[in-house]
């Protein structure tokens, strides 16, 4: 019974979280500047990586299930490769070789620098650091 | 209409990502299958439904069909947690698994996409 109710509160969780970052991501989309249309999706995905850096840095230190929220569900939903696929495809398909290559590098490269941003930022907190000692 | 896509995004996102929290939890690897799974259905799909709405012949999808689908898509996939897991790899010195990672994340889901096109077409 109880292993019952801690997967209901993971499944709630994670819709919760899924339908917010969805939601969140595409009134981005809608505000956000965008010289190319690529870019919004990276500016997201950059978003996102940092925030899992930064929740995740706190497992253990707060409940499972706000980590179960906002990794899973909202960086989850918010964060989006399925249209980093389209918007690249969609690229070679129009011969802008240099702007796909460019679009790739920098979903690799800048999300790799914000999730250890994320961390670092999370590491530096003072509630954090005193429940380490 | 603004509050209609609100609401369809949010049922394609929760959807989504439970499907994607499921599949996650009951896949337990030393190297992130799940996430890349999730990622190249996720691309496929997405492939699929653009290529089904561009085709709109009668018969195909609402837009709120099409809404929810994409909503799911987004939903589904995730780069936050591919760039954590490639991270991690990397920091506890699998070098190779998270060049793996990088490729089958970042140019197999390309292919996986550019499949749903063509199904779709």
């Amino acid at each position: 019974m109880k292993r019952l109710k801690t997967y209901t509160l993971f499944i709630i969780c994670v819709a919760l979280g899924g339908a917010l970052g969805s939601v969140a991501r595409v009134h981005l989309f809608a505000i956000l500047p965008s010289p190319l249309p690529w870019v919004p999706t990276l500016i997201v995905n950059v978003l996102g990586a940092f925030l899992i850096g930064f929740v995740l840095e706190h497992d253990g230190h707060v409940h499972h299930h706000i980590i179960t929220f906002a990794a899973i569900g909202f960086c989850g939903g918010f964060t989006t490769l399925s249209h980093f696929s389209y918007q690249t495809v969609m690229l070679i398909e129009q011969g802008l070789h240099l702007q796909a290559f460019a679009n790739i590098a920098l979903s690799l490269i800048v999300t790799l620098i914000a999730v250890a941003a994320g961390v670092a930022l999370a590491a530096k907190l003072p509630h954090l650091k005193r429940r380490r000692r | 209409m603004i509050v209609t896509q609100t609401m369809l995004t949010a049922a394609g996102g929760a959807m989504g990502a439970v499907a994607r929290a499921v599949l996650a939890r009951h896949c337990d690897s030393h190297f992130p299958w799940a996430t890349f799974l999730v990622n190249a259905l996720g691309s496929m799909l997405l492939g699929f439904i653009i290529a089904h709405a561009a085709g709109d012949t009668g018969g195909a999808p609402s837009l709120n069909e099409e809404l929810i689908a994409v909503g799911f898509c987004g939903g589904f996939t995730t780069f936050s947690a591919f760039s954590f897991q490639t991270l991690r790899l990397l920091h506890t010195g699998h070098s190779a698994k998270a060049c793996a990672n990088i490729v089958l994340n970042l140019v197999v889901c390309l292919g996986a996409f550019w499949l749903g096109l063509i199904a779709g077409g």
